[in-house]
């Protein structure tokens, strides 16, 4: 024959660890859910850049890649390098330029 | 640093060569092609291009007012026009914060349509923040909703934005209130700088404006200088020259420390510190004024 407070005892146990289920359960769900809204990126779409062509700040780039730059910022050029250097960077003044708006930009 | 920077320092080695060897139309069209490839350099850029452009321009101003006095008064007016001429296209800090506001907007949108965590964008935009960032603040990076980091970027940039358009001394250092998020709170203090950085390259360009109408004047009073820069005042320049830092005009001594007339800005602190000015170009201390010392005429 079954003691009444076993009983009791035990149908508190499952209905504990129903709750807890529950709870975690529906804990689970909600984080799920803000998670979800957490992680939607925005809608906002820039519009495509447009570049003149020629772009003048091709002409500064490659007169740049002209330059070896060392990692300690130094650099050292004969006069026929430093000329080419300049003459390139010229040919971007007399173009319109614009620095682009993607990638690192620098 | 690439070698974009180091073109407008030889362009402006160039120029004080030929200025060296007296060729002073050559030394003032090599002195423009670096105000200007300075100007272009930042057109529509991103912070990285303003800075580049804005160190080329302040590297050319600099030497430029250091050697008005050595210039005859026709490359002296020469200069005074080229300066007039790029003065609408020099860019402004407003103009900066608004073109960075959308380059990040872009970046940050990809990053996030990519599903690329916040830390890693942090980490791609390299402002050094990667060595600060540690893990245990992955959860705050992986719960703030993104579409709300993205809109507030958005937000503090146009505020940072308006607030550079303001005179200096009206300007607030940073936003009205920090931004709620770890990220924005980390990348937006970035920029709290720009808008002192641009005054002090104004503060430059109004000195080797007034150097070069000193250098004009002169040239034209038989090397007398004016006693005071509203001299100048129209015939070389249109106003006096305005300090940017303050709300006065820029401060001259005739005879300054070296004998040499010397045109200076209060610089940061916004206080006249008699003309002391730093022997190098570095960071302005508290004690210190903003000017160019001129070096004496051949």
């Amino acid at each position: 024959m079954r003691h009444p407070r076993s009983l009791t005892s035990v149908a508190a146990v499952r209905l504990a660890w129903g709750a807890l289920s529950v709870a975690l359960l529906g804990t689970a769900v909600i984080l799920a859910v803000y998670d979800h809204y957490a992680q939607q990126p925005p809608d906002w779409k820039p519009a495509p850049p447009s570049y003149p062509i020629p772009n003048g700040y091709d002409d500064f780039v490659a007169a740049a890649a002209l330059v070896p730059v060392q990692p300690n910022e130094s650099y050292s050029l004969t006069e026929a390098e430093r000329a080419a250097v300049l003459a390139r960077a010229r040919l971007g003044l007399g173009r319109v330029c614009q620095a682009p708006s993607e990638g690192t930009g620098g | 640093m690439t070698g974009l920077v180091p073109i407008g320092e030889m362009l402006t080695q160039e120029a004080e060569q030929f200025a060296s060897h007296r060729q002073w139309r050559r030394a003032a069209r090599s002195y423009h092609d670096a105000l200007a490839y300075g100007c272009q350099l930042r057109r529509k850029g991103n912070l990285v291009a303003t800075l580049q452009g804005n160190a080329v321009q302040a590297m050319a101003l600099k030497s430029l007012a250091s050697r008005a006095r050595q210039m005859d008064g026709e490359a002296a007016l020469m200069l005074l026009q080229v300066l007039k001429r790029l003065r609408p296209v020099r860019g402004n800090a407003s103009e900066s914060l608004q073109q960075e506001r959308e380059w990040g907007s872009r970046q940050l949108a990809e990053a996030l349509r990519e599903r690329k965590s916040l830390r890693g964008v942090l980490r791609s935009w390299d402002m050094g923040f990667e060595r600060i960032v540690g893990i245990e603040w992955e959860w705050q990076f992986r719960f703030q909703p993104k579409r709300a980091v993205f809109q507030t970027f958005r937000n503090a940039m146009e505020e940072l934005a308006k607030e550079a358009a303001l005179p200096h001394g009206r300007r607030r250092f940073g936003l009205r209130a920090p931004p709620s998020d770890i990220f924005n709170q980390l990348i937006v203090s970035v920029y709290y700088g720009v808008a002192n950085a641009h005054t002090r390259r104004d503060a430059y360009w109004e000195i080797a404006e007034a150097q070069l109408a000193i250098a004009s004047y002169s040239s034209q009073n038989q090397g007398r200088l004016p006693s005071s820069l509203s001299e100048l005042v129209p015939r070389y320049i249109p106003n006096a020259p305005q300090d940017p830092f303050s709300t006065g005009p820029l401060l001259y001594q005739p005879k300054g420390s070296l004998k040499a007339p010397l045109i200076y800005s209060v610089g940061m602190n916004g206080r006249d510190d008699g003309g002391k000015l730093l022997p190098y170009s570095g960071p302005a201390t508290d004690k210190s004024d903003l000017g160019v010392l001129s070096l004496a005429p051949h």
